[in-house]
């Protein structure tokens, strides 16, 4: 009863990296608890899965072999069945598009509390502490609950397990009720693909909402011009159709690993963080010093982009 | 066929504000329709417009106040609407998505709708999980985030698309009765105007106490319990460069430069 | 050859035709005056069955018809704008109406007067007669004629779009008949009956006369003068019969002309009149209320359009003056205010006809007018100032937003201010409690309007209270207030938007709360005059607050006021732009100016809710002056402005637009003003236009050429007030 399941997340044959952030807070929660981590990777190449999620502090890792995609069906009758196989204290999902598929389902089908989008989580055996955003990151709030839960966690905002472990890797036979499933996966679409993939940029210049208009979008084209750098932007230049929808950086659009990040006017809304937090250097350009683009910049000019942008440009032309 | 929208009255907080407790000072909240409920009202009124649904009703657990909010849904072409409220609920500071599921499943027994769109979180507290929670209650299949729902559900199932991360969609077929959680963006939700809202007056409004649906009142006391609220420490350990944008953009220009990715 | 003596000169009307020609000459006039009566009745009937327009119409209609004469025969609308236009339509009505006259004095004179007393259309008088006949006609000719160069030569852009049909060809080509028709008739007339000398009064058709002579037209002897001749009995070629036939084609023409005028463009001579008569002097600047019936429908089908509005799009006549001036237009916007009324008219026709209804506004292209075209309008009142008939496009243009507001068709940037304004009290959806602060950089306090009795109690309004920008203007205004020693307050939290815009994007209901929250706010204040920064609040609290019956919504329990009269009905609280309200303490000396404080070349842009929708030009202009700037004239000034974009929900929407207005009007300034590229600076007066044009000055690249300023920036520069108002560090510049 002490014991932490934390299932994780793959698509198309890739295990996503919130998989190995689940394993992190599983690790930590099962170190608080005093109990075992077991993960679970269910569909799909399972045992390379399970190879690969052998990392440091996994105890057991358990495959279930059906179908090759993620169905919410599956998962929920499977995660069911492996809750009442291990008894676990905690659940772990990511709190991915597809975590959010099955955990509420879960949750409700064992009749446990259920704590979504967690990003920090702190256990002493008996009571569980979650902290969770409202008001859009405006405040952050503990949350209190005794007993087995179901949690799911936020991306990246744990680090990714790594390291190699001594996992035992048990197959384990769920027994699916094929009656239940009653959705189907068809298929997958790349949304806005085209000409250019920002994720190979080495520089970047991204746009948010601080641009206005769509007609100062010029102002940015000729910098990443003058710059020989990218155009990329954050959700509502989409939205907007401004841009195409393969330059969206962030939790729906693409993730981005540039050496250089140039966000500007964009206010760093969680999503968009998602997606570039991992850029090696950020420089945010933006008249609020309390966007929370600041929070994870290198570099900060708080001054109007329409002021700076043009200055820039100049600088290199 | 019949729509049930689950909506809800989200809390809006000024960009200035003070936290009381566990909660925001009253003067620095505002009220609104939940974004992503506004996106499946809308849905559902399409697939009403298009001749597919012969009713939208619209369910919301809430206070008297939060009246106003929800007439927008019937503005803008919901048929009737539902509120659900009890003393016993004043009482619970946080109803979680367990007790959600208890009260709205009594609601969705008895209205037999074909389909359920609910938004796929609230703006305030951001919970994201009622909408599977209640399909799962019921037996009612689902779909998480969807941003596409074809208007063709003669067959007894809807083809949807979900949003997933990296700007990948995943075509699904869903079979009905189904719970949708719907995703910004899905369509281009029309405006309630102040004259439909006060139209809306007009439309029925049922009030149930949690003992008209024989909720037990136990089960709307959450598990969880919130007991500690605080603005997050702000993490920057950004350098700041300051002066004209002329000074600015020239270390900027340096830094670039060093990073030997400028031209 | 001249048989009759100079005194009892005068001519035979029905020269040469039997009496069974006569005869049917009278059955075909009835018949032509039956079917014109019936048109103009149809036509009138169809206006009774509109819906009852808000407005009076019909008020004082002895003045009405009087100054509406004036309007119409002076053709002082043809010319505005356009000298080649005015003196075309001037010629070519005078000209007719003259004929009209002239015509009705012959019928006067052969069926009242002549049967009893003898014809008074004889000797002098005829001479008289035949002169300014002919002179009038070919001033009628001339108009024509200057109209097919500038329809089927020029090929003017304004005439030709897709309402442009064969009845503007068939209109212009009747006239020119009927106008060259009558001289020939004249020409062959003289001609035939041997040259007499007094005709050459009629000096145009003397003057064929004698073409036909020279070309040897042969003549019959003697029909001159045998009472019992009839070009019947002399048919071939020859001047009477040509004459004959001229008689009678111009009869035909003549009748078909008169017969087809309800029922086609000729019909702008009536409707035209009509519409000038009925019309309203504020419109536009004053929209109609909406009754507080929810069942009450704005422009679900055409019926709901009232008499007037039906009449609008009757007096059109395709000019395109409207949309030669609109700005929407002119920057690519999807609107054309002519095709929008034409478009009306069309559909009401096609459904008349037994067509198949449509909506009237939606989005796609189902429907009469698209929602695309309703949210381009500025509102800027250019269209309604441009027009010679005095047709009010804002009007029906407000009924189709008000329907799509209805609809729920309204563009997403312009429902986040709706929402703002429903939760916040101001269209940036920040909080009320900040809406005071722009005043915090001020080197004094102002004062709370709501506590302490003042002179002026200043709206300031949301640009200026939460803009970055604009908060500039207003500690420029209050610095100067100050500095003239003025009482004045402000509203603080109890200032919300004021509410102009939000009614003309067509959300009347939201505009009735924020009118009856400031209407219950004032009530509990002291003051004399209410002082506005923007023209916008100007505008709707002086044309607008005056006229919403409050007392209609009395009993709403959705209506948060409490307030039942009609405010400032009898007009004791004066309300005034700034400009007007510091123009006078300029006047007075109460600010330190001496006229050369300042030396910047500027221009001066009118904002159309100070400018045309409220005649106040000089104000303004006065204060730039009395800064010692030199003040150079954009060719659209005044009346003329080019809006900046920002109207009619303008500021708040996206477009597809090339260039933008506010670039083109950048371009204006720094082009096509005396100084050119020497403006330095672009004045302004209203807090949009100092929004639009700071915009369109980054987008456009005019950042290096010319600053955006507001006068109240260049007159506490003027008296040296900067500091005190916050706006620049001590001994910074």
């Amino acid at each position: 009863m002490t014991d932490i399941l934390a299932v994780t997340d793959h698509r198309r044959g890739e295990l996503r990296d919130v998989s190995y952030e689940t394993i992190t807070a599983g690790r930590q929660l099962a170190d608080e608890t005093g109990g075992d981590l077991h993960v679970a990777v269910v569909s799909g190449p399972v045992g390379d899965f399970a190879e690969k999620l052998n990392r440091e502090g996994v105890d057991v890792v358990h495959t279930v072999e059906y179908g090759e995609e993620f169905n919410h069906d599956v998962y929920t009758q499977v995660v069911t069945q492996l809750y009442d196989e291990l008894a676990p204290q905690y659940v772990l999902a990511p709190n991915s598009v597809n975590g959010l598929g099955y955990a509420p389902a879960v949750a409700n089908a064992l009749d446990l509390p259920l704590v979504t989008d967690t990003v920090g989580l702190e256990t002493d055996g008996e009571t569980l502490t979650a902290t969770r955003e409202m008001y859009g990151g405006k405040v952050e709030t503990a949350n209190e609950l005794t007993g087995n839960a179901v949690v799911t966690i936020r991306g990246a905002e744990w680090a990714g397990a790594d390291g190699t472990g001594d996992a035992e890797i048990r197959e384990f036979h769920a027994e699916i009720d094929e009656d239940a499933i009653r959705s189907s996966v068809t298929g997958f679409e790349e949304v806005g693909g085209g000409d250019v993939d920002i994720s190979e940029a080495d520089v970047l210049v991204s746009v948010g909402r601080g641009i206005e208009e769509e007609e100062n979008l010029e102002l940015i084209e000729e910098l990443a011009d003058a710059l020989d750098a990218t155009v990329s932007s954050s959700r509502p230049i989409v939205d907007n159709g401004w841009l195409p929808k393969n330059r969206q950086v962030g939790q729906s659009g693409k993730v981005v690993t540039p050496d250089v990040y140039i966000a500007i006017g964009i206010s760093g809304a969680v999503q968009h963080v998602a997606g570039m937090k991992g850029s090696e250097t950020i420089v945010a350009i933006n008249t609020d010093p309390n966007a929370p683009i600041m929070d994870i910049a290198d570099y900060a000019i708080h001054d109007d982009l329409f002021d700076v942008v043009p200055a820039l440009t100049e600088e290199f032309q | 066929m019949k729509i049930l929208v689950t909506v809800k009255e989200v809390s809006t907080v000024e960009d200035e504000f003070e936290i009381e407790g566990t909660t925001i000072a009253d003067q620095y909240l505002g009220a609104d329709l939940n974004e992503w409920d506004d996106y499946a009202i809308e849905e559902a009124v399409q697939l009403q417009e298009a001749g597919i649904a012969d009713e939208v009703v619209t369910v919301t657990i809430g206070p008297e106040e939060c009246e106003q909010t929800i007439r927008q849904a019937l503005a803008k072409g919901a048929d009737r609407a539902i509120r659900v409220w009890d003393d016993a609920l004043e009482d619970v500071d946080l109803l979680d998505v367990g007790a959600k599921t208890a009260i709205l499943r009594t609601v969705v027994e008895a209205e037999e709708p074909d389909l359920v769109l609910t938004g796929v979180q609230s703006g305030d507290d951001n919970w994201g999980g009622t909408g599977v929670s209640l399909a799962e209650e019921l037996g009612f299949e689902w779909g998480a985030v969807v941003n596409h729902l074809e208007h063709d559900l003669e067959d007894g199932t809807a083809s949807v698309r979900r949003e997933l991360e990296g700007g990948v969609e995943e075509l699904t077929e869903i079979e009905l009765p189904a719970a949708l959680t719907i995703q910004t963006g899905i369509n281009e939700p029309r405006y309630a105007s102040l004259r439909g809202i006060r139209q809306a007056q007009r439309k029925e409004l049922d009030v149930h106490t949690l003992g008209d649906l024989g909720v037990d009142e136990g089960a709307v006391e959450g598990a969880v319990t919130v007991t500690d609220m605080y603005e997050p420490e702000s993490e920057t350990d950004a350098t700041v460069w300051e002066g004209s944008p002329e000074e600015t953009a020239s270390e900027l220009g340096e830094l670039l430069r060093e990073k030997g990715v400028a031209p | 050859m001249n048989v009759l003596a100079q005194t009892e000169v005068t001519r035979e009307t029905y020269w040469g035709l039997s009496s069974t020609e006569y005869a049917l000459f009278y059955l075909l006039a009835t018949v032509t005056i039956l079917v014109f009566l019936y048109g103009v009745y149809s036509r009138f009937t169809r206006y009774t069955a509109g819906d009852d327009d808000p407005f009076a119409r019909l008020d004082n209609l002895a003045s009405r018809i009087v100054s509406s004469t004036k309007i119409v025969l002076s053709n002082e609308k043809q010319f505005d704008r356009d000298l080649y236009g005015g003196l075309m339509h001037a010629f070519i009505m005078w000209g007719f109406l003259t004929l009209l006259i002239a015509t009705t004095i012959l019928f006067i004179d052969g069926y009242f007067w002549e049967p009893f007393q003898g014809s008074f259309w004889v000797g002098d008088f005829y001479l008289a007669y035949q002169f300014i006949v002919d002179a009038m006609g070919l001033l009628f000719v001339v108009g024509i004629g200057m109209a097919m160069y500038r329809r089927y030569w020029v090929r003017n852009e304004r005439l030709w779009d897709r309402h442009t049909s064969s009845e503007d060809d068939i209109f212009i080509w009747t006239l020119f008949a009927l106008g060259v028709g009558g001289f020939l008739l004249e020409g062959l007339r003289i001609y035939a009956t041997g040259m007499p000398d007094h005709e050459i009064v009629s000096f145009v058709g003397w003057g064929l006369a004698l073409l036909f002579q020279t070309i040897g037209l042969p003549v019959v002897e003697g029909t001159a003068t045998d009472p019992n001749y009839t070009a019947l009995g002399v048919l071939g070629f020859n001047a009477e019969t040509f004459h004959w036939l001229a008689w009678w084609s111009h009869s035909l023409i003549a009748f078909f002309f008169i017969a087809w005028i309800p029922y086609a463009k000729p019909f702008h001579m009536l409707s035209s009149f009509a519409n000038v008569v009925t019309r309203d002097e504020n419109a536009g600047k004053r929209l109609p209320n909406v009754p507080a019936d929810l069942d009450a429908t704005n422009a679900e089908s055409i019926e709901d359009f009232t008499w007037k509005e039906m009449l609008d799009q009757d007096a059109c006549t395709k000019c395109g003056r409207c949309s030669s001036v609109c700005p929407a237009k002119a920057s690519g916007r999807p609107l054309d205010p002519r095709n929008v009324i034409l478009d009306l008219k069309k559909y009401r026709e096609h459904r008349a006809e037994g067509g198949e209804q449509q909506p009237i506004i939606a989005d796609g292209g189902t429907s009469v007018i698209d929602t695309e075209t309703m949210e381009s309008c500025m509102a800027c009142m250019a269209c309604m100032d441009a027009c010679p008939v005095e047709i009010e496009h804002l009007q029906s243009f407000t009924r189709l937003n008000r329907q799509m507001t209805d609809q729920g068709d309204v563009d997403p940037g312009m429902q986040d201010v709706f929402q703002n304004v429903m939760q916040n009290g101001n269209t940036f959806g920040d909080s009320q409690r900040s809406r005071g602060e722009w005043a915090d950089d001020l080197e004094f306090d102002v004062a709370d309007a709501r506590e302490q009795e003042v002179d002026y109690l200043w709206y300031v309004g949301d640009y200026p209270s939460y803009d970055d920008r604009n908060k500039k203007v207003a500690r420029s205004l209050a610095t100067i207030l100050q500095e003239a020693d003025v009482s004045f307050g402000i509203l603080f939290d109890d200032e919300k938007y004021d509410g102009n815009d939000i009614r003309r994007v067509g959300e009347e209901f939201l505009y009735v709360e924020l009118a009856g929250h400031h209407v219950e706010t004032w009530d509990d204040c002291e003051f004399d005059k209410i002082v506005c920064t923007d023209p916008h609040s100007y505008n709707t609290f002086k044309n607008e607050y005056p006229e919403v019956d409050f007392e209609e919504f009395a009993d709403d329990p959705m209506m948060p006021f409490d307030y039942e009269q009609r405010w400032n009905k009898d007009g004791e609280i004066d309300v005034y732009h700034w400009t007007q309200a510091v123009e006078e303490l300029v006047d007075e000396r109460r600010l330190e100016l001496s006229g050369t404080e300042l030396d910047y070349t500027v221009t001066y842009h009118d904002p159309c809710h100070l400018g045309r929708y409220n005649d106040e030009y000089e104000a303004p202009r006065e204060i730039i002056k009395a800064t010692g700037c030199e003040l150079d004239e954009m060719p659209r000034n005044r009346a003329d402005s080019f809006c900046c974009g920002g109207g009619g929900g303008g500021l708040w929407m996206e477009f597809d637009e090339e260039p933008k207005p506010s670039e083109e009007r950048l371009r204006e300034a720094l082009e096509d003003t005396d100084a050119g590229s020497s403006i330095e600076k672009f004045v302004v007066a209203c807090p949009m236009c100092m929004t639009m044009y700071e915009d369109g000055r980054k987008t456009g690249g005019f950042e290096d050429d010319i600053e955006v300023v507001d006068v109240a920036e260049l007159l506490v520069e003027a008296i040296d007030a900067q500091e005190k108002a916050g706006l620049k560090i001590a001994a910074a510049d």
